[in-house]
C-alpha cells in the first residue's frame, strides 16, 4: 500500500499543486542540462580513474590489520621480556609524614566515644551469641 | 533486462549495466539536486559523486528498498559534505541570493522550490521534495532521512503549515 496521498487522491491544495508544477519545471531544466552535458561519459571517465586509483593503491583495508600485527610483534621482539618487580627487590621506605595534626583529645573523644561504645556493644552481643551457640 | 537484473549484473562488476542504471535515474536525481543546490555546478559535482559512491558501495544495496531511495540517501550524504551547497543559515542571515549570475540552469527565482528555501530547513525541504516530487512513501522517506515515520509525518505537516502561513507565498499563489 502506498502511503503517499498524492498518488492515492487528486485532492491537493493550491500550495501542493504549485509544488508539483514548479517541481516539474525544475525537472525540465534538469533534462535540458543533462542533454547538454554528457554525464554518462564524464561518469565513466571518473569511475575508470577511481578504479585505477583503487587498483594502484597499496593501502587496502586488510593491509591495516596486517601492518598492525607485524608492528606489535616487532615491538614485543625489540622490547624483550617485560620487567617485573619481585618481592625481594622491594625495599622498606620510611613512613610518610604529612605533618597532620591530630584533633584535640576532647573533640576526638566526643566524636569517637559513641562509636566505640556501639562497636564494643556489638562485640559483646556477638560474644554472648557465640557462647549461647556453643552451649547448645 | 529489468532493474533487478541490472543491479545484480552491476554488483558483479558489469559497468555497462551500471551505466544503464545511471541513465534511468539521472534526471530524477539531478532534478532534486538542481532544486537543492545553489547552482547547477554544485549539482553536477554532487550528481557525479553520488553515482561514484553508488558504484563503489553497490554491494551494500539492500533490495528491500527502491533503488532511487538508496541513491537519494547517498546524494544527501554527499550534499552534507559539500560546503558550497545550500547555505541555509547564510541565506537567511544575509537575505541575499548567492546563485551565480552566469548559471543558465539555475532554478528561476520565482519558482516555489526556490522561494521556500528561505522558510524551510534543509531536512524539511528534502521531505517535501521526496513526498511531492518523488511521491515516495513515508516509510521510504523515513529511510532516506534516517528518521522515524512519525518524524516525517510531523515534519511534513509543520512544513505545510509554515508555508500556508507565509503571506508572500500566498500572494504569489494568488497571482499565479
Amino acid at each position: 500500500m502506498n502511503e503517499n496521498p498524492i498518488k492515492n487522491t487528486g485532492m491537493i491544495s493550491d500550495l501542493e499543486q504549485q509544488l508539483v508544477q514548479d517541481g516539474q519545471v525544475v525537472t525540465q531544466q534538469a533534462q535540458l542540462r543533462l542533454a547538454k552535458s554528457d554525464v554518462k561519459q564524464s561518469l565513466i571517465a571518473a569511475l575508470t580513474s577511481e578504479q585505477v586509483i583503487a587498483k594502484n593503491t597499496l593501502f587496502r583495508p586488510w593491509w591495516y590489520g596486517f601492518a598492525a600485527v607485524i608492528g606489535i610483534t616487532a615491538m614485543i621482539w625489540i622490547a624483550g621480556p617485560i620487567d617485573s618487580i619481585q618481592p625481594d627487590q622491594l625495599s622498606v621506605s620510611e613512613p610518610l609524614d604529612f605533618g597532620l595534626k591530630s584533633l584535640p583529645l576532647s573533640l576526638e573523644q566526643k566524636f569517637n566515644q559513641p562509636l566505640l561504645e556501639e562497636q564494643q556493644a556489638i562485640i559483646d552481643d556477638l560474644k554472648a551469641l557465640k557462647t549461647q551457640l556453643l552451649s547448645i | 533486462m529489468n532493474e533487478q537484473q541490472l543491479i545484480t549484473r552491476a554488483k558483479q562488476g558489469a559497468a555497462d549495466c551500471f551505466t544503464q542504471l545511471v541513465v534511468s535515474y539521472q534526471t530524477r536525481l539531478y532534478s532534486y539536486l538542481l532544486a537543492r543546490c545553489q547552482n547547477s555546478f554544485d549539482a553536477d559535482d554532487v550528481l557525479q559523486e553520488t553515482f561514484i559512491n553508488a558504484y563503489k558501495y553497490l554491494k551494500s544495496y539492500d533490495a528491500q528498498w527502491q533503488f532511487s531511495t538508496w541513491l537519494f540517501t547517498i546524494a544527501r550524504r554527499v550534499l552534507s559534505k559539500l560546503k558550497t551547497t545550500y547555505h541555509y543559515t547564510l541565506d537567511v542571515l544575509s537575505g541575499r541570493e548567492p546563485a551565480l549570475e552566469e548559471d543558465p540552469f539555475s532554478v528561476d527565482k520565482n519558482n516555489i522550490w526556490k522561494l521556500i528555501k528561505k522558510d524551510l530547513k534543509p531536512n524539511s525541504y528534502d521531505v517535501l521534495w521526496f513526498f511531492y516530487m518523488e511521491q515516495l512513501s513515508i516509510k521510504e522517506i523515513s529511510h532516506i532521512m534516517n528518521q522515524s515515520q512519525s518524524w516525517v509525518k510531523t515534519n511534513l505537516h509543520r512544513s505545510k503549515m509554515k508555508l500556508n502561513n507565509n503571506s508572500a507565498l500566498e500572494h504569489m499563489l494568488e497571482a499565479k
